[in-house]
Formats: structure tokens, sequence, C-alpha cells
């Protein structure tokens, strides 16, 4: 591959960098082309890996650990997007990013031995399932699932907390109870039959909400007590020390009045 | 089509985002997908547009918050965003545009 390609590459999307991997380069290719053009889309999606690894860490695994155990699901995803389905790599990516880590945690904390039959159900699932978000750019219904793997939504269900129970017991109560991502694929996680709309999508937003409100707690308490001076961040950002003041107050007051809007408009009465 | 408020500040930003997106769960429980999605979508447009702007923002200094841990971490909730959205939105079934 010649400098000039990777140049050419280097403004090039993530599909259609994998468009031209599936072309062989327009047909034109070398192994060490294909070769070099795949390590392209993965050094690019390694900020993707890292920050989906970090939601991991809770877990008690090492990143390094959680972020190799993630290469494998972006590897997955290189070879097996499809470009006709028209969804963002990102999303495919970070689908089997995420599954890969999970796999690797269960498989690192489970203490109990698990019925072979189970494993190899548990496979049966996994792989139905990515070949289902792959084909429909959604996760499957429990019905759907079911479909797909061939036995009844209730054995499915069945299937589902039984492996659950046996592969989460060594995770400690209070890593269970604050994993952000319960491991998949999770009963929760597959949609209602009835509801197209309904748990599975305000579960998910709901978990976005909780990322958001760490944050927010995060800067507050920084805010209060980690920060730099006022001074120190005005000459840095070339502001008045009043001017930054007047900032960080407006900045919390309007937290103040999304967390306990009466209060804030009883306080703002008694200010007037 | 709403417009995206440009929130100033990281607090202001989350304070908008959880506020879409509280808004968006419940127009999906009222079984109005489509404009569930448009709150999604905007909620994404204003973590893009902070994004771009991540350096001014004197409240990281004032925190003090690391910049690209944070960028990180939005990411992140763009990535749980967009697959939300890919799951929901009949138009995926086009290419997407690149962002």
């Amino acid at each position: 591959m010649s400098e000039t390609d990777e140049k050419r590459f280097a403004d090039l999307s993530n599909e259609e960098l994998i468009g031209l991997l599936q072309d062989n380069l327009g047909g034109t290719a070398t192994e060490e082309d294909l070769s070099l053009l795949r390590e392209q889309i993965v050094k690019r999606n390694i900020g993707l890996v890292k920050s989906i690894a970090l939601k991991f860490l809770h877990s008690g695994e090492l990143l390094d650990d959680l972020v190799q155990a993630g290469y494998i699901g972006l590897l997955n995803a290189v070879s097996n997007f499809n470009l006709a389905r028209g969804i963002r790599f990102s999303t495919y990516a970070s689908y089997l990013i995420k599954g890969e880590i999970r796999h690797y945690i269960r498989d690192k904390h489970t203490t109990i031995r698990i019925p072979q039959w189970i494993q190899e159900m548990s496979h049966r699932v996994k792989q139905a399932e990515d070949a289902f978000f792959q084909e429909e750019g959604r996760p499957p219904t429990l019905a759907e699932l079911a479909d797909r793997v061939d036995v009844s939504e209730a054995q499915l269900i069945e299937l589902l907390r039984g492996r659950n129970a046996m592969t989460y017991v060594s995770i400690d109560a209070d890593r269970r109870r604050t994993d952000p991502s319960p491991g998949p694929p999770m009963l929760e996680s597959l949609a209602p039959e009835a509801s197209p709309h309904g748990a599975e999508v305000n579960l998910r937003i709901a978990a976005v909400i909780e990322q958001l409100e760490t944050i927010q707690r995060q800067v507050i308490q920084g805010l209060f007590y980690q920060g730099k001076t006022q001074t120190q961040v005005g000459e840095e950002l070339g502001m008045s020390q009043r001017q930054v003041s007047r900032m960080k107050d407006q900045a919390l007051r309007a937290v103040r009045g999304r967390l306990f809007p009466e209060a804030d408009g009883d306080s703002r009465k008694s200010a007037d | 089509m709403k417009e995206t408020s440009q929130a100033t500040d990281l607090l202001g930003l989350i304070g908008s985002a959880i506020e879409k997106l509280k808004m968006s769960i419940d127009l999906f429980s009222e079984d109005h997908p489509q404009r569930g999605v448009e709150e999604l979508s905007l909620v994404l447009e204003e973590i893009d547009t902070y994004l771009a702007r991540i350096d001014k923002d004197p409240i990281l200094r004032l925190a003090p918050i690391n910049p690209s841990e944070l960028e990180e971490r939005l990411h992140g909730v763009e990535v749980d965003l967009s697959a939300v959205i890919a799951g929901l939105d009949p138009a995926n079934d086009a290419p997407a545009a690149e962002p």
C-alpha cells in the first residue's frame, strides 16, 4: 500500500474503508494491503473500544484486559459488517465490542460450572442475536430470538435466567447493583413483542441519563472541593475573575433550579 | 423540527440533555416514536456542538475535569443513543450519513 493510499484513506469514512476492504481495493489488493487497511480501520476506532471498556471497570478487571477483549469485538465488526444494511459502523461495532467485553467478564467470574447444554445454547443465542442485529440493525425481541434459536419463548426465558444466575454469581452484590450494563443477552434487553417502543428503549435511555447524572455529580463535587481558583481559570481563558465567578454561579444556579425547582422558585421570591 | 439549544457549559449541556432524554421517554411511552427520536437526535447535536468547543468551557477548569476523558464519556453517551436510534428509526433502511 502506498503512502498516497494511506493519505487517501484518511479522508474516508469507516463505511467507505470497509467498502474498499470488501471490494479487495478494487480487486488489486495483496494480502498485505488488506491487512494494512484492516489495521487502519481498527486504529481509528481504538478510542471507541477504550470508551466502552471504561464502562466495565466496575467488574474489577484491568482496563488493558477489557480493551483487549473489546478489540476482538472490533475485529469481528470489521469482518462481518454488512454495508447493505445502512446502519453506521460505529453502532454495529459498539454492539459487538460490548458483547465481547461482557463475554470476557462472564468467563473470568464464572465459579460454578455451567452445564454443557447451557453453554451450547448460550453460544447459539449469542450467534442468533448478533446475526439478527446485523440483518435488522436492532436487537431482537424475545419472540424473534426464540424463533431464530428454535425454542419456545418460555424455554428461552428459562435459559437466559439460568445462565445469568450462574455466570454472575461471583461478582459481588455491590458491583451487580451498580452495573450499568448487566450482561447479555439479558431479558431486559429484549423488547416486549407487544410494545416495540416500550420498556427496552426506556431502560436504555434511563441508563444514559444515569451516565450523565454521574458526570454532573463529579463536576459539582469538583467545583466545591477540587478546582483551580477563579483567578487561575480567568488567566487561562482570558476572562476576569468576576466573569468566571458569575459563570460558575449561573451554572450551579441552573443545576439547583433543575434539581429543586420549587426551592429555587422560593429563593428567587425571597431574593426579590 | 425543534432547534438545538446551545449549552455553553458542561452543566448546561447535561441539564438540557437529561431534560430531553426524559421527554423522549415520555414520548416513547405515549407511542410517539418519531418525536422521541427527534429528541434523542437533538441531544446528539448538542453533545457534538459542545465537544467542538470543549476547550473553552471554564467549568472544566474549575472542577477540574480532564477534557479527553470527558470527551470519551460523551462519545460513549453518543454511541448508546445512536444504538437506540438505530433500533427505532425506519430511516435506517437508507444509507446513514457519516457524522
